[in-house]
């Protein structure tokens, strides 16, 4: 009927959009490792509008010049934008902040790269690293995937390893085979220390458009490219003992909730005033008495 | 409705529930061998409303999809499980573990409990139980007419008591302690006490100060391991993210508010 409450809506909606993503946001101000997403709008595409229906024929134009040879018998009004809709909601990969939990199995990245985790639906990336050890001494995540190194399930006792800034995985061989030995902090001398494993901490070449799965997990899909192996000079720095914290700028999101809430206000005194001049036209404009 | 409205809805709760474990932390500052619990919070699952690499046109691809998030949940509440300091009590029946390892009661209902509250008592017959009557495991029975302030626990867990009539002290048995490979998976029931799960794999026993056990400490007490400054940062981190989430509410309710205004 009237283009302009399309047009409004589609911006009320688009709004909609941007809401439920900064909600998303605030609500994970607290989770380890969050990263926050960003919704971008786009325009909906132009519409070429015509003269129909029109006694007058005109010349149509190149540069300057009338074409002579043809007849245009719809002349060209100019473009009409006819809204906006949501084009994508991207993930920022900035750098949270470092908390220090003194808990070993705690490990925090610093810079770009992800710990990779192996799911029942295939191996994926993460970059919460606040682990645990599972019954069988395997570090897992919460939700039990095993989180992987270079060989694999990486299988340790608790006080009885270590992690170096490279991922290096060093354990003391003295208490490693018998299971049912478990050790203490103050009796582990390091004597027979050797290399375990290293974490793998694999890179992505467009982060920005892995998937999100919940549980503070990624997906790599087409666009992103396949995970690769970090090379020894870009590696992220592994932190054990600290946790990163969500990267989500809360002044930021509410900054953005004010906008939201003004620009979705006005798109609805947008249609409003559509809706007025429509009542007008109906009931003012010609009145019959 | 909204799903803005729901998504910061998941905020508030999980922002309630922070609160709820560092309250739990901060009233058993006082408590003997409390340890913290830690919630731990994990992203929602996503709705993907536009996959990527699906045809836009006939020739280009639809580069990035639209996946929007719902919100928060507690993914575990983990016990840490550092050293609390040691409060020396006087009292013969306290015990401290200085280190790994737990203290095995038996429950009323016939089952094992682990605690690292070493508060025992010594009741009417001469054993050694905790603070609700539960046996320590192995039983510590002190011979008739025992004289009390000699009853004495070296760090290795042997115990030895005085009796009248004899010079030397005599052996009462030998304490053991008992390991998790996984302690966080241990599921904390109250009254101190900490029973067996999946999670946390069986007990590994064995004698105090070998093996990786801690030693035990007699006369002294474990005290809570919460630090209440950490405690009053994370509270007052989770109040402020309590309020965003709630301006999220409000904001969403808002919209709704006007959109509903549409019609007049």
């Amino acid at each position: 009927m009237i283009r302009g409450i399309y047009t409004s809506a589609s911006g009320m909606m688009a709004q909609q959009w941007r809401m439920d993503a900064v909600s998303n946001n605030l609500a994970n101000a607290d989770t380890a490792a969050y990263k926050e997403d960003r919704a971008v709008h786009k325009a909906f595409p132009e519409l070429l509008l015509r003269r129909m229906n029109t006694n007058v024929v005109s010349l149509p134009m190149s540069g300057e010049h009338p074409v002579l040879g043809s007849l245009d018998k719809a002349p060209v009004v100019g473009k009409l934008g006819t809204g906006v809709e949501l084009n994508e909601i991207f993930t920022v990969f900035e750098q949270g902040a470092f908390k220090e939990t003194t808990n070993p199995f705690d490990m925090a990245l610093e810079g770009e790269g992800f710990f990779v985790v192996q799911t029942p639906y295939g191996e994926r990336l993460t970059r919460n690293g606040s682990f645990l050890l599972g019954p069988e001494g395997l570090i897992v995540t919460k939700e039990g995937y095993p989180v992987l190194g270079q060989n694999g399930p990486i299988q340790l006792k608790l006080n009885n390893f270590m992690v170096d800034e490279a991922g290096r995985i060093y354990q003391n061989r003295e208490f490693a085979d018998d299971p049912q030995r478990l050790v203490s902090m103050a009796e582990n001398e390091w004597n027979q220390t050797e290399l375990l494993d290293q974490l793998r901490i694999v890179e992505v070449d467009q982060p920005r458009y892995l998937q999100k799965q919940g549980s503070s997990l990624y997906r790599t899909t087409w666009d992103s490219g396949e995970a690769t192996e970090a090379t020894e000079t870009e590696r992220a720095v592994v932190r054990q003992g600290f946790l990163e914290t969500s990267n989500v700028n809360a002044v930021r999101q509410m900054v953005q909730l004010i906008e939201i809430n003004r620009a979705y206000e006005a798109n609805q005194k947008v249609i409003q005033s559509h809706d007025q001049a429509t009542d007008k036209l109906i009931n003012s404009a010609m009145t019959m008495r | 409705m909204m799903r803005s409205l729901w998504t910061a809805a998941s905020g508030m709760i999980g922002q309630q529930f922070n609160i709820d474990t560092i309250s739990n932390n901060l009233s058993n500052v006082n408590t003997t061998g409390f340890k913290l619990n830690r919630p731990d919070f994990e992203d929602l699952l996503y709705q993907t409303t536009r996959t990527a690499g699906t045809p836009a046109t006939e020739r280009t691809l639809v580069p990035v999809g639209v996946q929007v998030g719902h919100g928060v949940k507690v993914a575990a509440t983990q016990k840490i499980y550092t050293q609390g300091s040691l409060q020396n009590t006087g009292n013969i029946s306290d015990i401290a573990i200085e280190g790994e390892g737990f203290f095995r009661v038996l429950t009323y209902d016939g089952t094992f409990a682990y605690t690292r509250d070493g508060a025992f008592k010594i009741d009417s017959n001469g054993q050694v139980v905790n603070s609700n009557g539960f046996r320590l495991m192995p039983e510590v029975i002190l011979p008739e007419g025992f004289i009390r302030d000699s009853f004495a626990i070296s760090q290795d867990g042997r115990m030895t008591v005085k009796i009248p009539g004899l010079d030397d002290p005599i052996d009462i048995g030998q304490m053991e302690l008992y390991r998790f490979v996984n302690p966080s998976g241990l599921q904390a029931v109250g009254g101190n006490l900490l029973k067996v799960t999946n999670a946390s794999g069986d007990p590994i026993g064995g004698q105090p100060g070998f093996d990786g056990m801690g030693k035990t400490i007699h006369k002294f007490l474990e005290m809570s391991n919460v630090e209440i400054v950490k405690e009053m940062v994370n509270m007052i981190v989770a109040q402020r993210a309590y309020e965003f989430n709630s301006k999220a509410v409000q904001t969403s309710d808002n919209m709704l508010g006007i959109a509903a205004g549409l019609k007049r």
